[in-house]
Formats: C-alpha cells, sequence, structure tokens
C-alpha cells in the first residue's frame, strides 16, 4: 500500500483510540491488597480441615461445610477454591449464613468484621458444638482461631482450651504456624 | 520442504529473564516469577495448593504490587492461563500458541509449525526468542525452533506469556519481534499423581506425573509422556509421509528456606517420523530427534531487599533429517541477575556468557562450511524503573552483547507508563533491536550431499545484522470489572534485511533489503454473566518493503520467508460454565490469506466439551476445524499438507 492510503489508516487508528479512551469511564476498581488478604484467608480456611480432628460422629458422612457470615468477598474465593477439592475426602460446601438453622452440620464457622455486632447469640449457640470458629477481629471473640494482619501478612492466634471444650484436637503443625496459643480459657 | 533452504538461521543470544522483569524491573518481579509467590497468575486455587507455612509467610502488599506492576506492563503482553490451555483442549505446545492473538500460528504438516509475531513468519522463524523455564528452545544454527522438538508436560503448564515487539534490552539480539516464555508450575503445586489420556482421529497420547514432598522445604515432580500423530492429507494425491511418535521423561525440584531458592529440573525426548520412501533412487529416510537438558537455579534474597538469581543450563539437541540438513548441537549458559531496589528506582542488572557447539552433517538441500563450529556469546545488561511521578514510571535500558559474528552490538529501550485513573494504563516504548547473524546466514550451502557443489545459494561472508528501530504505543483499560481490553498500534523500522545478492551463482545471502511493518493488536475480554465468559482477540498488519539505495540490481523483495503474512486475523472465544459440572468451549477464527506463496485465508471453529464426573475425573470431546473438512494452512501449493477435521477424546485423573 502507498504512503496516502496508511496516512488515512494510521488518522482512522488515533480516532478509534481517542474514542476508546472518551468512552470509558473510571470505576472502582477492587483494593487489591483487600483480595490478597482474603484469598489467603479463604485457602487457611480451607486447608484447617485438614488440621483439625472433628469428634466422631459429627456428620462425617455429609459434605464437609464451612459456614460463612458478613464477609461476602470470603465466600467468593472460598467457592473458587473448593471446586474439585475435597477436605478429608469428602466434598465442600460453601454456605452465607441466612439463619441459625445453617449451622445445623456446619463444621467451620467464619464470622468477619463486617458482622462483629451481630455475631454474639450465633457464638453463643456454636459454644459447645464441634464447631471450629474462626474470626478476624481485633479483639477476643471466643472463638478458635482468630486472623491478624500482622507485618504485612495473615496469620492467625489460636484458643487451645476453646477448641479443646468442643473436643476439637488441632495438629501440632497448625499450632507452629500460628503466631500465637493461648491455653488458658479465656 | 520447498521453503526450508530459506530458513531464517540465526545464532540466537538470549538471556533468559521473565516477563516481570521486563515489566516491573527490580525486586519484586524476580521474586514473583521464582518463588511460589507469583502474583499475577496466582489466584485462590493457586493459594490452596501451598503449604500452610508458605501461606503464612506471603507478604500481602508485595503481591499486591505484583498485580499491578503486571497490569502496568509498558508492552504488548498477552497472557495464556493455565486455564485457558485446559478449556482449549490442546495437546501440544505449538496449538497452545494459537491462543495468543498477537502470533501468528500456521500449521504446515501434523507436527511442524510457523510461527511469529509482527510478521516475516515463515517455517523456521528467525525473529521470535521462545523460553521453557528460562531455557531458550532453538538450535544456535538458526534462531529458528523445530516445534516438535519442544515438549513438557502440558498439564503443569503455569502459564504462557507473549509478548509481541522487542524484547526490550532484557532480551537482546533475536527478541526482535517478540519473547514466547513458557512457564511451568513450581513442584510444590503438582503434588498429586496426574494421569492423562487421549485419543482420536488424528493423535493419541499418555502422559502421567507424579510429585511429592522432600522435607519440609522442599517438592519434585517426575513425569513421563508419549504421543503419536497419524499422517496428513495434501489437497490432492496420497497422503503425506509425516506420521510421528515421540516420547518425554523429565523431572522439577525445588527447595526453598528464608532467604534462598533452588531449582534443578531436566529432560530427555527421542521421537522420529515414518520413512518417507524413494525419490529419484535416493532414499528419504525418517526424521529423527533427540535431546536432552539440565537446568539449575539459585535465587537469593538480602536483608537490604536486593534479590539475585543464578542460572545454568546445559541443552544438548540432534536432528536427523535427510532432506535439509542435519544438525547436532550442544549449549551451556550462564547468566546472572541482581535486582535492586532504591527509592524511586528499581535497577536491575545482569551478565551472561553463553557457549554453543554444532556439528552438522549435509542434507540434500544443504551443507555447512565449516561443518563445525564453536561459537560464544557475552553480554551485560541494565535496566532502571524509575516512578518519575505518581502515576509514571519510566523504564530505561541497554544491553550489549557481543557475538562471534559483527562483535559488539548495542540494544537500547525506553519506555513510559501512565496511569491516569486506577483502572486506565498508557504506555508508550521506544527500542532498538538486532537479528544478528547465524551460522546459516553466513556457512550455508545449497544443494547439499550428494547433489553439490556447484552451489547455487551460499552464505554470505559479510551477513551483518538486521536492524530495527521499534515504536509502540499502547492503551489498556478495565472499565468496569467484566470487561477489559488492551490495544497496540506498532511500527518496525527494518534495515539490512535478509536478500539475495541480486544476480550470480552461487547466490549469496546478503542484507539488501530495508521497510516498515506497522501494524496494530488488540483483544478483550468480557464477562456478560457469572457462567459465561467472552474473549476477542485482532492482528492488523501490513508493510513496505523496498531494496535499499545501493544495493545490486535483481534484488526480489516479494520472497518467502520475509513477505508471506497474512493482513489480519482475529478470533472470539466463548466458554460457559454448565450446572452438573459441565463446561463448553468455543473458539473462532479467521486468518486472511498468504499472497507470496499463496494459500487461501479461512475461517474454523474449535469446539470442547467438558464434564467432571467427580473432583478427581475430567472426561471431555475436543472437536477441532469443524467447519471445513480440511483446509491448508502453510506452504506451497503442489506440496503442502492440509488441515484435517478432527476429534479427540480425553481423559484425565488426579490420583
Amino acid at each position: 500500500m502507498n504512503g496516502a492510503m496508511f496516512q488515512v489508516r494510521r488518522w482512522w487508528l488515533a480516532a478509534g483510540l481517542v474514542a476508546v479512551v472518551l468512552l470509558t469511564s473510571p470505576s472502582s476498581v477492587a483494593a487489591d491488597q483487600l483480595d490478597v488478604e482474603y484469598q489467603i484467608k479463604a485457602a487457611f480456611l480451607y486447608k484447617f480441615g485438614g488440621y483439625v480432628e472433628w469428634p466422631e460422629g459429627s456428620s462425617s458422612d455429609q459434605d464437609f461445610t464451612i459456614v460463612v457470615m458478613g464477609a461476602d468477598l470470603l465466600v467468593r474465593y472460598l467457592s473458587e477454591i473448593v471446586e474439585g477439592r475435597s477436605v478429608a475426602g469428602r466434598p465442600v460446601n460453601i454456605r452465607t449464613l441466612r439463619s441459625i438453622d445453617d449451622l445445623e452440620d456446619a463444621q467451620v464457622l467464619f464470622v468477619g468484621k463486617s458482622a462483629k455486632d451481630d455475631a454474639g447469640p450465633i457464638l453463643e449457640r456454636v459454644r459447645d458444638k464441634p464447631v471450629l470458629t474462626v474470626t478476624e477481629w481485633d479483639h477476643d471473640s471466643g472463638g478458635i482461631i482468630n486472623f491478624v494482619v500482622v507485618d504485612n501478612k495473615v496469620r492467625f492466634d489460636i484458643a487451645l482450651s476453646s477448641a479443646e471444650r468442643r473436643r476439637l484436637k488441632i495438629s501440632a503443625r497448625l499450632l507452629e504456624v500460628a503466631r500465637r496459643v493461648v491455653e488458658k480459657p479465656s | 520442504m520447498s521453503g526450508c533452504v530459506d530458513y531464517c538461521v540465526d545464532r540466537v543470544r538470549e538471556s533468559s529473564g521473565f516477563v516481570s522483569r521486563i515489566l516491573a524491573g527490580g525486586l519484586t518481579a524476580v521474586v514473583a516469577v521464582h518463588s511460589p509467590l507469583k502474583a499475577q497468575e496466582m489466584d485462590s486455587a493457586g493459594l490452596a495448593d501451598m503449604s500452610i507455612e508458605a501461606l503464612a509467610a506471603i507478604d500481602i502488599t508485595s503481591v499486591s504490587k505484583q498485580r499491578e506492576r503486571l497490569s502496568d506492563a509498558p508492552a504488548s503482553i498477552y497472557v495464556i492461563t493455565a486455564d485457558d490451555i485446559r478449556h482449549a483442549g490442546v495437546t501440544t505446545i505449538p496449538e497452545i500458541l494459537r491462543l495468543a492473538p498477537n502470533l501468528q500460528v500456521a500449521r504446515v504438516d501434523s507436527v511442524q509449525y510457523a510461527i511469529s509475531a509482527r510478521g516475516f513468519n515463515n517455517a523456521i522463524g528467525n525473529k521470535l526468542l521462545v523460553l521453557i523455564d528460562g531455557r531458550t528452545v532453538y538450535t544456535p544454527l538458526f534462531s529458528g525452533v523445530f516445534w516438535e522438538m519442544q515438549g513438557t508436560m502440558i498439564e503443569d503448564i503455569d502459564r504462557v506469556e507473549v509478548i509481541s515487539g522487542p524484547g526490550a534490552s532484557l532480551w537482546g539480539a533475536n527478541a526482535v519481534n517478540g519473547v514466547i516464555n513458557i512457564i511451568t508450575k513450581p513442584a510444590s503445586e503438582t503434588q498429586d499423581t496426574l494421569v492423562s489420556l487421549d485419543a482420536g482421529s488424528d493423535e493419541r497420547g499418555l502422559a502421567a506425573r507424579f510429585g511429592g514432598d522432600l522435607g519440609e522445604n522442599g517438592a519434585y515432580r517426575i513425569y513421563g509422556k508419549v504421543r503419536d500423530w497419524s499422517n496428513t492429507q495434501p489437497a490432492e494425491g496420497a497422503s503425506a509421509r509425516d506420521e510421528w511418535d515421540r516420547g518425554q521423561v523429565g523431572f522439577r525440584v525445588d527447595w526453598q528456606d528464608e532467604h534462598d531458592r533452588f531449582t534443578v529440573q531436566g529432560d530427555t525426548y527421542s521421537g522420529e517420523s515414518q520413512h518417507r520412501g524413494f525419490v529419484q533412487g535416493f532414499e528419504i529416510t525418517e526424521v529423527d530427534i533427540s535431546g536432552a537438558h539440565l537446568l539449575g537455579r539459585w535465587t537469593r534474597r538480602f536483608d537490604n531487599g536486593s534479590e539475585m538469581r543464578l542460572q545454568s543450563y546445559y541443552d544438548y539437541s540432534k536432528r536427523d533429517e535427510i532432506i535439509i540438513f542435519r544438525p547436532e548441537t550442544e549449549i551451556f549458559d550462564v547468566e546472572f541477575q541482581h535486582a535492586i531496589p532504591a527509592g524511586h528506582h528499581n535497577v536491575l542488572w545482569g551478565a551472561g556468557y553463553r557457549y554453543g557447539s554444532d556439528r552438522v552433517t549435509p542434507g540434500f538441500l544443504a551443507t555447512f562450511m565449516p561443518d563445525s563450529r564453536d561459537l560464544d556469546w557475552q553480554n551485560i545488561f541494565l535496566q532502571d524503573e524509575i516512578q518519575v511521578r505518581d502515576d509514571t514510571v519510566a523504564t530505561l535500558g541497554l544491553k550489549l552483547e557481543w557475538n562471534d559474528f559483527t562483535g559488539l552490538e548495542y540494544l537500547p529501550s525506553g519506555r513510559v507508563a501512565w496511569k491516569p485513573a486506577d483502572n486506565r494504563l498508557v504506555w508508550a516504548a521506544v527500542s532498538r533491536a538486532v537479528r544478528a547473524p547465524s551460522r546459516f546466514d553466513r556457512d550455508v550451502f545449497s544443494p547439499g550431499a550428494p547433489l553439490g557443489p556447484p552451489f547455487t545459494l551460499a552464505g554470505g561472508p559479510d551477513f551483518e545484522s538486521e536492524v530495527a528501530n521499534v515504536f509502540e504505543l499502547g492503551y489498556r483499560a478495565q472499565p468496569m470489572e467484566t470487561l477489559s481490553f488492551s490495544i497496540t498500534g506498532f511500527y518496525h523500522d527494518w534495515n539490512k534485511l535478509r536478500s539475495g545478492s541480486g544476480s550470480g551463482l552461487p547466490m549469496q545471502i546478503e542484507n539488501w533489503i530495508e521497510g516498515e511493518v506497522y501494524g496494530v493488536e488488540a483483544w478483550s475480554s468480557y464477562q456478560p454473566a457469572d457462567f459465561w465468559v467472552l474473549g476477542a482477540g485482532m492482528l492488523y498488519m501490513d508493510k513496505n518493503l523496498r531494496p535499499r539505495s545501493g544495493s545490486p540490481p535483481g534484488i526480489d523483495v516479494d520472497n518467502v520467508t520475509l513477505h508471506n503474512d497474512q493482513d489480519y486475523q482475529w478470533s472470539l472465544r466463548s466458554s460457559f460454565d454448565l450446572p452438573r459440572d459441565f463446561r463448553i468451549d468455543l473458539y473462532l477464527r479467521q486468518v486472511d490469506e498468504l499472497t507470496t506463496q499463496p494459500v487461501p485465508g479461512y475461517t474454523e471453529l474449535d469446539a470442547r466439551v467438558a464434564w467432571l464426573p467427580s473432583p478427581d475425573v475430567e472426561l471431555s470431546v475436543v472437536a477441532r476445524n469443524l467447519l471445513h473438512e480440511s483446509h491448508p494452512e502453510f506452504g506451497s501449493e503442489t506440496s503442502r499438507s492440509e488441515i484435517e477435521r478432527s476429534v479427540l477424546l480425553a481423559l484425565r485423573l488426579w490420583l
């Protein structure tokens, strides 16, 4: 093609580019760091199942169920992770908490930051049940595992007595990875 | 075969590097590639494969910076993810590359391909740098890749980064039109046992991989695979004799602690085609290939925040093909890089040395004189990524390379990335890229034994490097969470392109052509619903070529290796995640005609349906080239193969 035609094409390309720039509008972009933080928490939640032993007879023939309250982002990432995976040979089920009955067959309960104030009755309900309670609060929740972000890393503290009371056995390896293990009853 | 004597042969100077290096330069980039903390492609699923100790050690800010940086890259990069590969149902590396909208991929026969970016496609392209885990994969005789000689466990590929355009100052000479970086997963992510088998109208394969822990800090995997291909058909006449079979075995070991990471990997392969009969009294034996490599890599992070990497590999390959020529090559390569973050600057510097030794037995069409040669290459480079303003980053780089043919070559580049908003990026780049001479350009003689001398074609003793000044402008945006796109305009100003000598016998290989190549590459991804993802890609390009001033009369610009590219190509992909664990993927593409060695344009459709009856079993049916019984993609009308409609049934088991 000759030079003149190239000029014409060049114009068209430039115009196209300009149109595209003008038509797009800024939108809120998910905070990357938050994404990473929740993806790591989701990975941990999925993995905790492999490092904790539930007492005999606690619905071990059904799906391994993780119930989440107050953390939609976490539900999304958890759902991505568990697709095609299993915990202790059981397929994994992720549920958003809608009513107290959802806790019936749960093995793990996660209560996010935004549900802190409403979580009281929920946590009471599972206080003595074999449910691994996980939180991400900045104060003691009475739960077993609490996520904290320390030094830009996602770490967690384990309240051992809380686990023992519910007859849950926590593997030594998980205790080692924890930032802090609290033995005394809270 | 007709184009084989025109193969562009390049001594490839490659200093292995990973995309993130170009993009982000510096520390976090190096970390991203070699540690399990590869940010961009690391999604929830990847995290779930890591150990709890590793999860607790991930630095959230550096990981999120990684992701930001990859999408802030001032370059035209398309990343083919492991998911893309799986859902396209492809079984070989060249077919994986078809998924990149910025690559020209033409299938020549059952196992051979012509692959290039930004023009000059031919059966053995010489302007593309191809790496598998940091190792360059071509013979130093010519930068061309024999695609049937490259393989790996497809399921263990983490991603393929396809950069069109010069590989900045990081990759050196011969990465002129692009860099293809095939990156496999670290051993810690492939610890289960995987068995994959498939069978269909065109090919059959079986692959298995085992992996496990090596103490607390290490992991390994080992794999084996075999595949065979049935022959293709020409438009008329008896089938081509291009049945092939190939087997490969390989391993990878990774080990890491707080400061250091080590990787050792290697493989060995062999393959052969069928016997190809007799032509005019000459026996055309089968093509026989074999090779092996061993690679080691050490990365260390220092307390002051800097990071260094040392890598070395040995590669052996042999290809016995009586028609063209029969090389046996050995390569030994060492390279070092050091990333230093310093305030507003992120400095990356490094050096490399490569030694190549070859022995070439003549084939019918070509021979080399001398028939054996030892060559070496050295390089040093420096790159600085400067945060000029809050929203602007400028990257300046320079690489100096020495080769045994032309001595010193310098490769500067400058890039700028401007982010007017969080979800929009404008970038521009200016680079000088060089395609240095190879043994082929200087030492080839045709015909080979026993037909010559006298010769009709000879390598030119004064053949110089081909040079391009490249200008690129790109825009990338994500206007909504579900829609993203990227568009790049490019202009390559070429000088000293390979040509003949005009007249006289033998015709010598010289540098009498100059010209421009320009065009636009674009792609986009849109998710209209939770279960439905659409992708589109487009490439448009054109070129002007002409003899240089002062050239002898008779220089032919329309030669097949330079001027045989399509004007455009586009593709559309649609993926549906259906209930009951079904998944459907459709891939429609159109490629414009080739004019110098005429091949009609074509439109084709591939489809895959997959079902996961359980989390550990995947069954799929892949139907390819559905729209026509067969179609050609490359080659001369009298001798080329056609690619037929085919179907493949595949089963994957995780044990």
